[in-house]
């Protein structure tokens, strides 16, 4: 079943001279993992916007097009009432504080009590997402005087808590150092696991090359590349449109010379060493086959 | 880490062990506002008699320190200062004293005193309103009467932000060292290293309030069905009463100030 499919999408900003996004299809399983890159000001925000549904409410301006998630008509409904369906997590982990809760605990039952959730279940989901975030010790703490990784790790808990099965997360971890971003990732692959679908703008090519079911790239509005990470990571396209490879790939490029037989799309830099030491090119399970 | 006992309802009842700061906030206000009021209907006497109400109060409720503090340093300060103004530059006929070139005439005092018992009057009982009254008890109470969120959310985040927004500004200043520009000097200086802060402090603002109401959007704060809350101000008995012979005060102390008026 699919959780979000979008159908001819063109979106201009209000007062814009040209499109944000243009004639985007795209189809996205439940439960899949799909990472949206590409340069800057090539709309992967704005694509993120239109499945929320920010876009056209919040901000206005033109649409042509459909944008369906969880079987929704993003355009018909209300942007109150998407809050059950869509998940929605920005990149800077301070704004996404409410700034009327006095702890960590008050910060994530936020949501729930919005939507008028009975008091003893908000209780049990809260609990429940304070351990799977790791986020017991903070409980009781102002969630405004938090580091930013912590902050970012509670902004994503506020929207897990709410349990919708799309979630849109839009560069989370642009403002976070390694040990941060690899916490945001574990409760992003543990949503997943759950049968959650995520849509991740993420410019870390590591993660995105290791963890994604798919890659979409996008360029000047429209989507260039849509594929597997190692079909989208060896399609020459992919560099030539301003998006960085994962580092094994670099890696990679300079070691051909050296005649080692290496495997033709090896994603993670792990694979790459593993290979690079054993001496060949064997394959491996997290390395793609070649694409044609 | 605390994981406290959660209510047989999900619902902590937020009373304070202190029974005046356990009082429902809009009772305290309203008895708050009723105190100044009728202060306004009588002379000194009665505000001097609220006065020492408000002191014992604040004794009771444990923070006579902060109420004394704040009422010192605001509302007495500012009563003498009006009295002395009045006392000295009011003209009048009856001069009581002369002090250099000015005389304190005894309109001038008179004056003076209505004027700084006002002063008195509303400000100690506003002092002590912000001493007892805890400002997310506040719109919590004003929420469960019915208050929209929006109006309780703009106060809170309002409150929330100041501090953010006074670290904020402490970066940019500390930028402004870091490049060399003289923060610290006069205030001629200090006031034109102050200015250019002021743009990218509100600019940033702005950018915050947008993703701030996406996120509140995210988290369904639009939403139009009915909301929940965690927590539940108590208005109890005790509450009713007192709003009650607030009420009685009020129209007893309108009815003397008419009978005076009419002797």
């Amino acid at each position: 079943m699919d959780a979000v499919t979008i159908e001819n999408l063109t979106y201009t900003y209000p007062q814009a001279p040209a499109p944000a996004l243009r004639d985007i299809d795209l189809t996205i399983g439940a439960g899949e993992l799909v990472s949206v890159v590409g340069a800057n000001g090539s709309g992967k925000s704005s694509l993120c916007q239109a499945i929320r549904g920010f876009i056209p409410h919040f901000y206005g301006g033109e649409l042509a097009g459909r944008v369906v998630v969880d079987g929704t008509d993003v355009a018909a409904q209300e942007i109150g009432d998407l809050a059950g369906t869509v998940g929605f997590v920005f990149q800077n982990p301070f704004t996404q504080m409410s700034g009327v809760a006095r702890t960590v605990f008050g910060e994530i039952a936020f949501g729930l009590e919005n939507l008028g959730v009975a008091p003893l279940e908000i209780h049990e989901r809260v609990e429940r997402v304070l351990e799977d975030a790791g986020l017991q010790e903070l409980r009781d703490r102002d969630p405004m005087q938090l580091s930013g990784g912590q902050q970012q790790r509670v902004a994503l808990a506020s929207v897990l808590v709410m349990d919708q099965p799309v979630l849109v997360l839009d560069e989370p971890t642009s403002q976070l150092d390694p040990a941060s971003t690899d916490g945001v990732f574990d409760l992003v692959l543990a949503a997943r696991a759950r049968g959650r679908t995520v849509v991740l703008v993420e410019h870390k090519m590591e993660h995105v090359a290791e963890f994604s079911d798919r890659v979409v790239v996008m360029d000047g509005g429209s989507i260039a590349l849509n594929g597997t990470p190692a079909e989208v990571f060896s399609d020459p396209r992919c560099e030539a449109l301003g998006t960085r490879l994962p580092e094994s790939m670099y890696l990679r490029r300079a070691l051909e010379p050296s005649g080692l037989r290496l495997s033709p799309t090896p994603l993670r830099l792990e694979d790459l060493l593993q290979e690079i030491s054993s001496g060949t090119g064997g394959s491996h399970p997290t390395t793609a086959p070649e694409v044609h | 880490m605390t994981t406290p006992d959660i209510p047989a309802d999900g619902v902590r009842v937020d009373a304070p062990a202190n029974p005046i700061l356990r009082l429902n906030p809009i009772t305290v206000l309203t008895v708050l506002l009723a105190a100044c009021a009728i202060s306004l209907f009588f002379g000194w006497q009665v505000t001097l008699c609220l006065i020492a109400a408000y002191l014992l109060t604040a004794l009771a409720a444990g923070r006579l320190g902060r109420y004394l503090s704040l009422w010192l340093r605001s509302v007495v300060l500012l009563s003498v200062v009006i009295f002395a103004l009045q006392a000295l530059l009011y003209p009048g006929e009856t001069v009581l004293r002369e002090v250099l070139f000015l005389d304190i005439t005894a309109e001038g005092v008179d004056k003076g005193l209505r004027i700084a018992t006002m002063v008195m009057s509303i400000g100690s009982a506003l002092i002590l309103g912000s001493v007892l009254i805890d400002i997310r008890r506040m719109t919590r109470a004003l929420e469960q009467r019915g208050t929209s969120p929006t109006a309780s959310y703009i106060v809170l985040s309002t409150l929330t932000m100041i501090p953010q927004l006074k670290a904020h500004m402490a970066t940019i200043m500390d930028a402004q060292r870091a490049r060399g520009i003289e923060t610290d000097a006069s205030p001629l200086v200090r006031a034109k290293a102050f200015l250019p802060t002021l743009s990218p402090l509100i600019l940033n603002s702005i950018v915050g309030v947008e993703e701030r109401a996406l996120t509140l959007e995210a988290r369904g704060f639009s939403s139009k069905g009915a909301t929940t809350s965690l927590v539940r101000i108590p208005d109890t008995g005790i509450d009713r009463t007192l709003r009650a012979l607030t009420y009685a005060a009020i129209v007893i102390a309108l009815a003397v100030r008419i009978w005076l008026w009419m002797q």
